[in-house]
């Protein structure tokens, strides 16, 4: 039996020496590069693209925007977990008159080689009308807080609920409750490969290749073919070796649809690879949850109920949709014995980066941090026993 | 022998792990299988690995679709040899017969004639290849608990990593060295957010660290000794056992970390409310139990 020995892992051999094939390997003729051109801004309207300069310098071939790109006018990136109940949105693959985060595309470069692609990004000339932003939950909850889509009334995207028991008379008969306002920032993952992605047009039949650094290639095909109005069975999406991907490659990216629209546009094969700066700034975080928990307690340290109400921050964008809140609300009680339970979590947009999974995705989650250390702060003190001193 | 899949590696080690599923199966040396994954065209649909679901999911189809090649050799297997397919033998490569270890074929003869006979016509047709896919009735977790040995220095407010112990279930382990590495490589990243990553953004929603200087993964000096404990509790809800461990290791650093501090700092009453726990946090933590810093006697 092979399963459950240990053999080498039989892909070490390429990776040690150093023979991985990865995005940025990949080799096309006629191969030109992309670069993109990123809002500065959190809200703004943009007053004006000019690209002359851009145009003039050294091996830029191509400088698009929306307006040059009219496919990609009622373009949406796909959500990973459509919600059928939930109010519908646009997410758009290159901003038109308005910009939502800092570094959500505006334009693009097109070069004969990546650093005249850079170069020309420079060059651009974007004029912005500045609105204000709502950054935080909180933010954009207020009153009068700017809206991230126009056509919604507030920026909550929908309210996640688990229950199980009755947690509220629990609480009332509870003899010890611990309440505490607990948070977790955003963080993503940063694979040693940032993304990336070349698409080509066949020259025979008319179809289009795409090499993408992702973990679902299936979902970046059904993304790309309605855009480029291509059946999904002519886009072919391979993914080369993939340098770490912890959920930050686990949904479509604008930049994928984005790429494959100028390689059809200009008939030729783009490709785009993500500087660790882009990383930073667009590449999908998780977590960012801010809770209201409180925790009810027997004096000998059986827990009676728990109950939480927070705040997901889901950026501009519900790409995973309720997912990780649920998550959040499925695993909170952990292998603890809660009887009574209520998990509330408001799933917000606000103007940034739009969140998605991170290795973990739901799981690590700050009321751990209070079951745990509330209980073992109250037990040491003496004021409560853990529940196998109590048993004995 | 060939497994194409719907689901592609970012480096967990699927040409290693899926390829034992696959060769157990038929009986082939573990070198004789290559593992092909990351191309729309080979198979119809792949979900995407994510959600700690490879092994759970794709681990059985490939045993499923094995399998039905499995079934094909012993159809084909079973006219050459001229017995019957449930006396056929699937091992070291080969195809013989139960209690006649002089009478058997290369699977790649047996794969050759199989292209053309009759036998496998009502059984995916010509050739030894089959496709499957899993529907998984309903979920399934690991499961895992972990502690951890750390100092604070009063001084510098800095936090060191003694020690850290996990314990954990994903249920069958395909390779365990591979689990094992899993749940370094996880436990490493939620050390990183318990001591210091976090994407902070101002009011104006500009990113205040956009940098790998500004956001500090975990640095390899600063990874503590791990004993990682191994329970097996194999899931029911697939045939392999397989609860999957992608995501086990990552989950609970920052938990375990923050209630360390708090108990190191027990006398100080200091109460964690977030991750990352830096210098600086940890600073501010004491500095607002006004017990800290100790007063410094005077010298003599």
């Amino acid at each position: 039996m092979l399963v459950g020995a240990s053999p080498k892992r039989k892909e070490d051999g390429r990776f040690v020496a150093g023979r991985g094939r990865y995005l940025d390997d990949v080799r096309v003729k006629g191969l030109l590069h992309l670069a993109v051109v990123r809002s500065p801004h959190a809200h703004a309207r943009v007053a004006g693209v000019d690209g002359a300069a851009a145009r003039a310098c050294d091996g830029v071939i191509a400088v698009l925007t929306l307006a040059d790109l009219p496919e990609l006018a009622a373009a949406t990136v796909p959500p990973l977990v459509p919600e059928p109940r939930g109010r519908p949105y646009v997410h758009p693959v290159l901003a038109g008159a308005r910009v939502r985060h800092v570094g959500e595309p505006v334009a693009v470069v097109v070069a004969t080689s990546p650093y005249a692609a850079a170069d020309g990004v420079e060059r651009v000339a974007v004029a912005y009308d500045p609105l204000p932003a709502a950054v935080s939950p909180a933010a954009a909850s207020a009153a009068g807080a700017p809206r991230v889509n126009e056509t919604w009334p507030d920026n909550l995207a929908s309210i996640t609920t688990g229950v199980k028991g009755q947690a509220a008379e629990a609480f009332a008969r509870a003899p010890v409750v611990v309440a505490a306002r607990l948070a977790y920032p955003r963080v993503a993952g940063m694979p040693l490969e940032t993304r990336g992605v070349l698409a080509a047009p066949d020259p025979i039949g008319g179809g289009l290749t795409v090499w993408t650094s992702t973990q679902v290639p299936f979902a970046v095909r059904s993304a790309i073919a309605p855009v480029v109005g291509l059946a999904e069975e002519r886009i072919r999406v391979l993914v080369p070796d993939v340098g770490g991907g912890f959920g930050v490659k686990g949904h479509v990216y604008p930049e994928e649809i984005l790429v494959a629209v100028v390689a059809r546009r200009l008939g030729r094969p783009v490709k785009w690879v993500e500087t660790r700066s882009e990383h930073c700034l667009t590449a999908a975080g998780d977590r960012d949850q801010v809770h209201e928990a409180r925790i009810g307690l027997e004096r000998d340290g059986h827990i009676i109920a728990i109950e939480t109400a927070f705040t997901r921050d889901h950026g501009v964008a519900p790409t995973l949709g309720e997912a990780i809140t649920l998550n959040t609300i499925n695993h909170l009680p952990g292998p603890y014995h809660v009887p009574h339970y209520r998990g509330t979590g408001r799933n917000v947009l606000t103007h940034k980066t739009f969140a998605a999974a991170y290795r973990g995705a739901g799981g690590p989650k700050p009321p751990s941090c209070s079951t745990g250390s509330s209980t073992a702060r109250r037990a040491r003190s003496g004021w409560i026993r853990p529940r196998s001193a109590a048993s004995t | 022998m060939f497994v194409h899949l719907g689901v592609c590696s970012q480096g967990q080690g699927h040409e290693t792990t899926l390829a034992q599923i696959a060769a157990d199966e038929l009986g082939v040396a573990l070198e004789s299988v290559a593992v092909v994954g990351g191309d729309t065209s080979l198979v119809g649909y792949g979900m995407g690995t994510i959600a700690s679901r490879v092994a759970a999911v794709g681990g059985p189809a490939v045993q499923r679709s094995a399998a039905q090649v499995a079934h094909k050799a012993r159809l084909v297997g079973a006219e050459m040899l001229e017995c019957a397919p449930e006396d056929v033998v699937l091992a070291d490569g080969r195809v013989g017969v139960r209690g006649a270890p002089g009478r058997s074929l290369t699977l790649g003869q047996v794969a050759r004639a199989a292209v053309r006979s009759r036998v496998v016509a009502d059984a995916g047709g010509p050739g030894l290849s089959a496709c499957a896919f899993f529907y998984p009735d309903t979920v399934t977790w690991a499961f895992g608990v972990q502690g951890v040995v750390l100092e604070v220095d009063l001084e510098a407010c800095a936090i060191s990593l003694l020690r850290l112990a996990a314990m954990h279930d994903c249920g069958r382990a395909i390779n365990p060295v591979i689990v094992e590495g899993q749940l370094h490589g996880g436990i490493a990243q939620g050390l990183g957010s318990a001591l210091g990553e976090a994407l902070i953004y101002d009011d104006a929603g500009q990113l205040l660290t956009g940098s790998l200087m500004d956001y500090p993964m975990l640095r390899a000096d600063e990874m503590p000794p791990l004993d990682v404990v191994h329970m097996d509790f194999p899931s029911v809800i697939n045939p392999l056992g397989i609860k999957g461990v992608g995501e086990s290791g990552v989950i609970s650093p920052a938990a375990a970390v923050a209630n360390a501090v708090e108990d190191a700092l027990a006398d100080y009453g200091v109460q964690v409310d977030r991750p990352p726990l830096t210098s600086s946090s940890v600073f501010e933590l004491l500095r607002a139990t006004g017990r800290w810093p100790i007063p410094t006697k005077e010298p003599s």
